[in-house]
């Protein structure tokens, strides 16, 4: 089964996530920048699905593109899936290293045909 | 000694008369009267000689005339006598001479060219008385038939004219007259007859006479005797008389011709015997009108048989003239002149006005000279552009040139002699005589009198230079004076002072600074405005100095740098910003300008610089800025705030939406577990929310003002309290100990529900943050001026550096989880902070990593007197 790690603090977030993807994915929650350097940095996941606000010293974005430079995860498409609505963010986040950008709220559907379209 | 003494006085006495003489001689009035009384004595004894010698002179010249006279007389008579000889030798020739003869022999004679003055020669019969009949009878018988003897009448003895030649016109008149019938001419004949000789008559009037030129006349007889010229006594002469042969005379024809050329120049009268009245006058020459008694003459008697004349010759100024120039006139005249001459001469000499006849030559030379001076010197003074003249102490003027002259419209003639109130009008004349009096007195020169003048010609601005007129003795006897028609000048000087002024209030109510510096960086000049702003109160103050001496020193170099670059380059260099200290001590700031100063050459000749102050357009620009910075900021604070708020706000709806939509999608799929916790999970999600949009709500009150400031005095410990019981469920199960130091009675004035949402974030983030059986403290601290510092202490995670700056930005909105996964809205701090500082006091947090944290907070405190 393939590995999926969430990246998300929201409470409501990772229990619709596990709800939508649970018969898929085998998946992690990482609830802040601290806990993924310090449970999940090594594992080699096929997707990784992650909101930009997240508790933590350092922000998603930035935390986006220190996964990036990591080679373990050179080829790990990144899915942001943000409530940061602005136009702006879009940009700023497929710079930083996503592969998609999807504000919230965002339809079960549409999600899950994105990260199947990742894979 | 005695010796001495006598010297001394001889000496002294000598030096008396010496200095006495002195005095007389050298006196002014003295020496030269004393001269002109000499020289006028010597001149009358000169002419008093003069006047003797010609009087002596006159008297023999008159003399010799007189003579002269006599003798021309005398042979005058003497040859009529010899004449009436002849005819009596004709008569004693033959015995009877008959009238043919007689008129033969008298044509013989040419008598009328030879003899002036004879009326003729006649034959005058004595007829005896017994013989008349007879004797008329003979001459009628001759032709005469009216012949008679006239007068008639008895007498002793007739006589009659018998021949008269020439025989005609008046002569005939006498043919037949009896002259012993008449007194004067029988004295005559009778006197003639006893003498034998030629004898003239006395004054008679000739029988010939007739009308208005009556002459007196006089006869010469000679008698005729029977047998010739041998009748020796008077008895045989007059027994034997025949006749008388006798020549008439008028005076004046005998006289004519008598004095020759030089008849003239006397005066002569001659009298019949030697009384001398108008009735024996026989002959006036008439060379004087009236008879001068006082004249000189000299009397003569020339005597003939049985008669004398009296001559009387007399001095006429005819005579005078012949006898040459009178010299005692002469020496009069030339006497007094050279009396006037010697005093002039004494006079001069004794005044020192004349010099020595030595330098005679020469000063003749130098007056020449100096004449030749004048003459160009008036030539210079007439033709100078300038008004010259020269007045006596009078106001009179002496000597003007010509262009004053005709300035007065007079000609120098007229000018000279005139007075100043003669000319001009009364207040100038006395203005000028003022200047005049002053010099005269001081004796010092007046000069640059500027004063108006008024003339025929208009009036003129004149500059006046009034010097005194200083004589060779050192008295003041005028002024010189020398005015300029300065008009032209004084207007254009009015009109460029008044320009000028134009431009001095121009520049000085313009609201700019303006100055102006030479090439060397000196002011020239500025106006009033930038002399206030240098520290001075006139603009001439500026005038010399540079910017290191103004109230910007600090700046001199700054703007000299602008200058030389304008200066040098001839480029203007416009609205430069620049700072400048002002004298009070402000710091403004200056848009000046500076372009090159010209002259009318257009040559650089300086820089003229003008500014504005613009600080307060600077400040408000800058407060601009600062207000856009701000508001851009605080925009983009906002923006920030609102996209994390905004973020905040979806993520529920998110979960929400998906999640509700699932459960409604496949309900089957949920175990009842998964249910509940599924709601759980959205109901904590909704209350979270509500909490979050809570706290927006309030952050946006405050925001825009809207929220309930109603601040008042409260319990402090009743609101800790409050706050603590809030949180105590949540720290009890956690097992944190909260321990409340704050003591009593602590009065605070505030808004009581703002300051205890503030104590219920603090004490809530505390227990978040807090490890199980940590501990909560809090502390109150009094100042000296009432205000109070709140703190609220933990043990717990503590925050980092970095973050414990960020927790109270809000474009930083920092929210963590707490310590057991506690959630919050990132709100809470915010709102915090704009509540403290809605009540004015200050709101911060001291930390260190998982030693703990303390959130502080003050409030101002209030004046006890204030609060009830």
């Amino acid at each position: 089964m393939k590995k999926m790690l969430v990246i998300e603090d929201d409470d409501l977030s990772v229990r619709i996530l596990k709800l939508i993807f649970k018969s898929d994915f085998e998946i992690d929650i990482c609830r802040s920048s601290q806990e993924y350097y310090e449970k999940y940095c090594k594992t080699n996941y096929s997707i990784i699905i992650m909101d930009i606000s997240i508790s933590g010293n350092i922000n998603g974005l930035e935390l986006m593109k220190q996964i990036k430079k990591d080679p373990v995860y050179t080829g790990t498409p990144i899915l942001c899936l943000t409530a940061h609505a602005q136009p702006q963010m879009r940009h700023i986040a497929i710079e930083a290293g996503a592969d998609i950008f999807l504000t919230k709220p965002v339809n079960n559907k549409i999600l899950k045909k994105a990260v199947e379209s990742l894979l | 000694m005695k010796k001495l003494d006598e010297k001394g006085k001889i000496g002294l006495t000598t030096k008396r008369t010496k200095l006495l003489m002195k005095k007389v001689f050298c006196n002014r009035i003295i020496l030269p009267s004393f001269t002109f009384i000499v020289c006028l004595f010597v001149t009358y004894l000169i002419w008093n000689i003069a006047v003797t010698n010609r009087k002596s002179e006159l008297h023999a010249y008159l003399e010799y005339r007189s003579n002269d006279v006599y003798n021309r007389i005398e042979q005058r008579i003497l040859n009529y006598e010899q004449i009436l000889r002849n005819i009596r030798g004709l008569f004693y020739a033959s015995d009877n001479v008959n009238r043919r003869e007689f008129s033969l022999y008298f044509n013989s004679l040419d008598i009328d060219k030879n003899y002036p003055g004879i009326q003729g020669i006649g034959f005058s019969i004595l007829i005896p008385t017994n013989q008349i009949k007879e004797h008329i009878a003979d001459i009628q018988n001759e032709g005469f038939s009216q012949y008679k003897i006239w007068p008639e009448g008895k007498r002793e003895t007739y006589t009659s004219i018998i021949y008269l030649e020439p025989f005609k016109g008046l002569n005939l008149r006498a043919f037949g007259y009896d002259m012993f019938s008449e007194p004067v001419r029988k004295k005559a004949m009778q006197t003639a007859l006893d003498s034998n000789k030629t004898t003239i008559s006395g004054k008679v009037n000739l029988v010939q006479e007739t009308g208005n030129k009556v002459q007196v006349g006089f006869l010469i007889y000679l008698p005729i005797y029977k047998n010739g010229t041998t009748n020796l006594t008077i008895g045989e002469r007059r027994k034997n008389i025949i006749g008388w042969v006798y020549s008439p005379f008028r005076m004046g024809d005998f006289m004519e011709g008598l004095f020759g050329e030089r008849g003239e120049d006397i005066h002569v009268e001659i009298y019949d015997w030697n009384s001398i009245t108008n009735e024996t006058k026989m002959y006036d020459s008439k060379q004087l009108d009236n008879n001068l008694d006082e004249a000189p003459e000299i009397k003569k008697e020339i005597h003939f048989n049985g008669n004398k004349w009296t001559i009387l010759v007399k001095y006429t100024p005819q005579l005078e003239l012949r006898m040459g120039h009178n010299a005692a006139s002469t020496i009069r005249i030339v006497g007094i002149i050279l009396s006037i001459l010697f005093t002039i001469i004494t006079w001069l000499l004794v005044n020192k006005k004349i010099y020595t006849i030595k330098e005679d030559a020469k000063h003749k030379l130098a007056a020449s000279y100096l004449k030749k001076l004048q003459q160009e010197q008036q030539i210079l003074l007439d033709n100078i552009p300038a008004w010259v003249f020269y007045k006596d102490t009078e106001n009179r003027f002496i000597r003007v040139n010509k262009t004053f002259a005709d300035v007065m419209e007079m000609s120098i003639e007229q000018l000279e002699g005139k007075s100043l109130f003669d000319i001009f009008p009364k207040d100038q004349a006395e203005a000028y005589s003022k200047d005049d009096k002053e010099v005269l007195t001081s004796s010092i020169p007046k000069l640059n009198i500027i004063e108006l003048m008024e003339s025929p010609k208009g009036n003129f601005w004149v500059q006046t230079d009034k010097v005194p007129y200083i004589d060779i003795e050192g008295n003041i006897v005028g002024i010189i004076g020398f005015s300029l028609n300065i008009t032209d000048r004084i207007n254009s000087e009015k009109s460029l002072r008044e320009s000028n002024q134009i431009i001095k209030e121009i520049i000085d109510s313009i609201p700019l600074r303006v100055f102006w510096k030479d090439k060397n960086l000196v002011f020239l000049g500025c106006n009033k405005l930038f002399a206030l702003d240098a520290g001075f109160t006139d603009p001439k103050e500026i005038i010399g100095k540079d910017d290191f001496q103004m109230g910007w020193h600090n700046q001199a170099e700054l703007y000299r740098e602008d200058d030389r670059k304008v200066i040098e380059s001839g480029q203007s260099k416009l609205l430069i910003e620049e700072p400048q200290n002002t004298p009070d001590g402000n710091n403004i700031t200056l848009l000046t300008s500076k372009i090159p100063l010209l002259n009318s050459e257009g040559e650089i000749i300086g820089v003229l610089g003008i500014y504005f102050d613009i600080s307060e357009r600077k400040a408000a620009e800058e407060e601009l800025m600062r207000s856009h910075e701000q508001l851009t900021k605080l925009n983009a604070t906002k923006d920030k705030f609102f996209s994390i708020i905004a973020h905040d706000l979806r993520s529920p709806f998110n979960g929400f939406i998906n999640l509700t939509e699932l459960m409604a999608d496949s309900t089957e799929n949920f175990s009842h577990k998964e249910f509940v916790e599924h709601s759980k999970s959205m109901n904590k999600a909704a209350k979270d929310l509500y909490k979050l949009l809570e706290n927006l709500l309030q952050w946006a009150q405050v925001q825009d003002g809207s929220i309930d400031f109603s601040p008042q005095y409260f319990d402090l410990l009743k609101i800790v309290s409050q706050s603590i019981d809030t949180i105590y469920q949540r720290a009890n199960q956690k097992g944190i100990t909260i321990i409340n130091e704050i003591g009593n009675s602590q009065k605070v004035f505030a808004d009581e529900k703002m300051i205890g949402a503030v104590l219920r974030n603090l004490l809530s983030n505390a227990v978040k943050f807090t490890m199980k059986d940590g501990q909560i403290l809090l502390k109150s601290k009094r100042f000296d001026n009432g205000a109070i510092e709140i703190s609220v202490a933990d043990n717990g995670v503590g925050i980092s550096a970095i973050d414990v700056k960020r927790i109270f930005k809000v474009e930083e909105k920092v929210s963590s989880l707490g310590t057991e996964g506690e959630t919050s809205t990132g709100l809470g701090l915010l709102l915090c902070k704009e509540f403290i500082e809605l009540h004015g006091g200050n709101i911060w947090a001291e930390s260190e990593e998982n030693v703990g944290s303390t959130f502080y907070f003050t409030l101002k405190g209030r004046n006890e007197d204030e609060n009830e």
